[in-house]
């Protein structure tokens, strides 16, 4: 069929490509589309032409920046106005610019009468108040600008739109699209080319000459490069230095003699020599040893590249380990693992072991940075990609790698089978000690050939490669103790006295050999972990990576954040936090590499609220435009959630911000799957008038933007930011607020999960008989809201019992001069005034919430430490009824616990008067505390 | 400010002119300064003061002097660098031949 196709194609050239056609065709008479294209059209004539004419024009045309911001503003003043009475578009006049409309014959088309009015004005209405919401939100910051006329001034410059940036970025986009692997040298050549008119100017040119000039520009780049290894610069030096002296002296004191474009501005940025703190290179000069390269210092015989000894070899191993550990928690490669002169050129050792061992290091180096940039939850203070250019073996496959391990392996297992105890013979001594150090050696090759086979296999597609990752995570683990048990047999440096940046090493080892790679920045001093200290993080590491592994059975979003912050708190290193977010989306972007991202959100979705546009029971799973909103909704939700996700993956400390930073994101989601609610419910509610569809895609974000809100304001107690006379507030904003709408969304969501359970049930009556009555539920949220209880509880006691020490001036408040608690308030939540719902509490409305005298009688302190307990029992009470505890539940009862006695005391009088302040104890849990009188 | 101060009006002594001017015909001039600890820097001079404090721009880091017969080093490039006048062993300036 195909190949007739084809022929024909090749005889006549031409194909008619009937079915294109047609499909367009029957898409277009749809009425949906017809009235979709309607309001495009008139969108068109409305706002964007006249928008494009207005704005986009060239440089000398354009109008002032600033005038502009006029423009807009009047442009929203009207579109506003057509929002409420979408219908007025069909027989507007003019534009919104103001400026009257050109009445031809596509006005005319396109202002006539649609066939579905109540459509149209929905989806019109949708339109335009999407574009004031844009407009709004990109505007806002320079509607609040007081124009002046030196304002005006300043801006003269400024362009008035983006396109050669769009432009540029296109291009770009496209060219790496072309060629995924170029550098961006040749994407920027490509770039200048076209834009440059090079291409046009070679067009030009005759033949010859442009030979001629191409092979110039060939050769050129060659010949400066001869140029620069051959000749240096030749100077002509001539000895001024008494001369410099005697003409300086003269100078005033604080006068600087300089050019005219050399300023105070460009002397800040100069590094001062000789100074310890900045020159990095004035170490070299103060050790005596030569440092010696890897050839010659093989050369020199100072390091054996062939026959090294068990000990030799361990103590290499365990040594480059320690480096490897010091790597991955933030120094440069060129400090540690490549103090390891044997890894700068493995393939020319002799050492069979050596060789292997160096060769699998420097692929276990490459497989670690690949994975730690692809996952790109990293700042500078975790982790440093920068290689300097060393060759990381990768002209040796990991097949072969794994391969040479093993064949060391088999040789080490024949040594040990020669050298143990054989049953009526007598061993020496030294056999002995041959042997327990090949068993040594033995376990740490397999261990490294297991840890690159592990790694390789985390990075298979599909997570196919998670269950022998699993297998080998335990083998792994099985291996640990022997190579923690043998590691003082490994050669050690001869004394422990560390200096800043040199230190005593074992053979094949220098500190100082990259030294003159590190850029001119301030010397960072890189202290080399201890080998039981590298080897107690590898065991860290590999119990953390177990629970990577356990995720691909999780197909709840809600379950996999609470996994990844539960995972978070135990701060761990860049290179587990990295898997555990490839395991989840690798880098084809489908969760687990099978799923794709809006798939899993609707399974997630279902799972959490089941809402009735997402069960295929409901007539709204089969209404094509419910389908295509949600959908839409879902798309959109893609990045905010990923990144939420992504964010913690990043160390604590950076965490905070990025919390703050997404609310935005969130918030605009939010706003959308409201929309999509409300119209899924007036769809829903023509068919099956029992149901609603109010706040279910609604809730499911409100949730993610709550628990963002509410580890934003936790992280404030880890981080150590809040002083003791903020936590009245903080507590109060988790206590009254934050927890309260989280518990309010999570039991509305469960409630909708009830409901769809109580729909199935009824659905299948009509067939079968009623089975069982009181039917297990099948899913519910009942563990998310039980913590939730609890967490509020502890909130709310805390909030208590830092009133009631207030009133007893158990809390001291400090009295600076200009201290002001409403802009520490202000401060605290200022991220949160960017979110619609929750809606922010202002400091004034927190006040008057929070007045103690609203209460009749008025509470005591005592009064306050009562209620306080009264919430920790709760707390209490709520944690204890969970099954299966975490460690961090238990962790909670414990805390919950102890205040609860603490408060009960203080009820009864317990140091009344005492005005001790009070301490919060944050050794038992990060953030809910003890509190000690 | 105060370091910023250009030479205002008419000098006292004439000796300072002079030595201002020689300062100022060796700016922009690449510059050799062996400091104290033995290290070489090559660079364009920028900015001195009274205490002969010099700023190089463009300056590469050599252990040894360049000139020296052994084996050409590969410098560290260090960019804008500053060296503290009582650092400096002797100065040398690049004289053109044209």
């Amino acid at each position: 069929m195909h190949e007739e196709f084809l022929l024909k194609f090749f005889e006549e050239g031409i194909v008619s490509f009937g079915g294109l056609q047609a499909a367009i065709c029957h898409d277009f008479e749809s009425p949906v589309a017809k009235i979709e294209i309607q309001i495009l059209g008139l969108l068109g004539e409305l706002l964007l032409g006249p928008w494009m004419k207005r704005f986009y024009t060239s440089k000398e045309m354009q109008i002032s920046h600033v005038d502009g911001i006029g423009v807009v503003k009047d442009i929203i003043a009207r579109i506003q106005t057509s929002v409420i009475s979408p219908l007025k578009t069909l027989t507007a006049m003019a534009n919104f610019f103001g400026d009257e409309l050109t009445q031809d014959d596509e006005l005319v088309k396109l202002q006539r009468d649609p066939d579905d009015v109540p459509l149209f004005v929905f989806m019109m209405k949708c339109c335009l108040t999407s574009i004031v919401g844009v407009l709004e939100k990109q505007y806002r910051p320079n509607f609040e600008l007081n124009i002046t006329a030196e304002l005006k001034k300043e801006t003269e410059s400024a362009s008035r739109h983006n396109i050669d940036a769009e432009q540029i970025m296109g291009m770009f986009g496209a060219l790496k699209g072309h060629a995924p692997n170029a550098t961006l040298c040749y994407i920027s050549s490509r770039m200048s080319a076209p834009k440059n008119n090079v291409v046009d100017y070679l067009d030009s040119l005759a033949s010859e000459k442009r030979k001629k000039l191409v092979n110039l520009a060939i050769n050129v780049p060659l010949d400066v490069q001869k140029s620069v290894v051959l000749e240096r610069p030749v100077y002509n030096w001539k000895d001024v230095t008494e001369e410099f002296i005697s003409a300086a002296s003269q100078l005033k004191l604080g006068e600087l003699l300089h050019d005219q474009s050399f300023g105070l501005f460009e002397a800040m940025s100069a590094i001062e020599m000789m100074d310890p703190k900045m020159d990095a290179g004035m170490m070299c000069n103060q050790i005596k040893r030569k440092v010696l390269s890897l050839e010659q210092a093989t050369e020199s015989g100072a390091v054996k590249s062939k026959d090294l000894s068990y000990r030799e070899l361990i103590g290499v191993i365990d040594a480059t380990l320690a480096c490897l550990v010091t790597w991955l928690e933030g120094h440069s490669l060129a400090q540690t693992i490549f103090t390891n002169l044997y890894l700068h050129n493995p393939l020319v050792l002799e050492d069979r072991c050596l060789k292997a061992f160096s060769i699998c290091m420097l692929k276990t180096v490459d497989h670690i940075r690949e994975k730690v940039n692809r996952a790109s939850v990293f700042e500078e203070e975790d982790f440093q990609p920068m290689t300097y250019g060393f060759k990381l073996a990768a002209d040796v496959s990991d097949m072969r790698c794994t391969g040479m391990m093993k064949e060391v392996e088999d040789d080490l297992n024949r040594t040990m089978k020669n050298t143990r105890s054989k049953a009526g013979a007598e061993r020496d001594s030294a056999t002995e000690q041959e042997h327990d150090e090949a068993v040594a050696l033995h376990s740490r090759v397999k261990f490294y050939r297991l840890f690159l086979t592990m790694l390789l296999s985390f990075g298979k597609d599909r997570c196919e490669g998670i269950p022998q990752a699993q297998k080998l995570l335990s083998q792994l683990s099985e291996l640990l103790p022997n190579i923690r048990s043998t590691v003082d047999i490994g050669i050690k440096p001869d004394q422990t006295e560390n200096n800043k940046n040199d230190y005593p090493t074992i053979m094949g080892f220098e500190p100082l050999v990259n030294h003159r790679l590190l850029p001119p920045t301030f010397p960072r001093y890189t202290v080399i972990r201890s080998r039981p200290d590298s080897i107690n993080y590898l065991d860290s590491l590999l119990k953390r990576l177990q629970v990577a592994t356990t995720l691909p059975e999780i197909n709840s979003l809600h379950i996999i954040f609470d996994i990844f912050k539960e995972f978070s708190k135990s701060s761990p290193c860049v290179l587990s936090r990295s898997i555990l977010q490839l395991v989840l989306l690798p880098p084809s972007r489908r969760i687990y590499g099978t799923h794709t991202i809006v798939d899993f959100f609707k399974d997630s979705i279902r799972n959490f609220i089941a809402p009735p546009g997402l069960c295929q029971k409901s007539p709204l799973y089969n209404n094509p435009q419910a389908k295509e909103y949600i959908d839409a909704l879902l798309t959109h939700a893609v990045r905010p959630l990923c990144n939420l996700l992504q964010i913690t993956g990043h160390n604590r400390a950076r965490q905070r911000d990025k919390w703050a930073h997404i609310l935005d994101d969130l918030s605009s989601l939010q706003e959308e799957a409201d929309k999509v609610d409300a119209f899924l419910h007036n769809i829903l509610i023509k068919s099956e008038p029992g149901r609603q569809h109010l706040a279910c895609f609604g809730s499911w974000v409100l949730y993610y933007t709550l628990q963002a809100m509410i580890s934003y304001a936790i992280s404030g107690f880890e981080l150590e930011l809040y002083a003791t006379y903020e936590y009245h507030y903080v507590y109060w904003y988790l206590y009254e607020l934050l927890y309260a709408w989280l518990i309010s969304a999570l039991q509305r969501a469960d409630n909708f999960l009830q409901e769809h359970e109580n729909y199935m049930e009824l659905q299948q009556k009509g067939r079968s008989n009623k089975k069982n009555k009181k039917k297990k539920r099948l899913r519910t949220l009942g563990k998310e809201i039980t913590l939730a209880q609890a967490q509020q509880q502890m909130f709310g006691g805390y909030y208590k019992a830092v009133r009631g020490f207030e009133m007893d001036g158990k809390m001291k408040h400090p009295h600076f001069e200009f201290d002001s608690e409403e802009v520490r308030y202000s401060h605290r939540f200022a991220p949160f005034a960017n979110v619609v719902t929750p809606p922010m509490i202002h400091f004034a409305q927190y006040k008057e919430m929070s007045d103690l005298r609203r209460y009749e009688p008025e509470p005591s302190a005592q009064s306050l430490y009562g209620a306080s307990c009264k919430c920790f029992h709760q707390a209490k009470a709520f944690l204890e009824s969970v099954p299966n505890p975490s460690e961090e539940i238990q962790s909670l009862i414990k805390v919950s616990k102890t205040n609860f006695v603490v408060m009960k005391l203080l009820m009864g009088g317990h140091k009344q008067g005492s005005k001790d302040p009070t301490e919060f104890d944050f050794t038992v849990h990060g953030i809910y505390p003890i509190i000690k009188l | 400010m105060a370091g910023e101060s250009q030479d205002q009006g008419d000098g006292d002594k004439s000796e300072e002119k002079e030595g201002k001017k020689e300062l100022e015909k060796w700016l922009n001039k690449s510059m050799k300064i062996e400091m104290s600890d033995g290290r070489t820097l090559i660079g364009v001079f920028l900015c001195t003061d009274k205490d002969r404090n010099v700023i190089l721009g463009s300056c590469e880091e050599y252990l040894k002097p360049p000139d020296s017969t052994e084996e050409r080093e590969e410098p560290r490039i260090l960019g804008l660098a500053i060296v503290p006048g009582q650092h400096i062993s002797t100065i040398h300036v690049d004289e053109d031949i044209k």
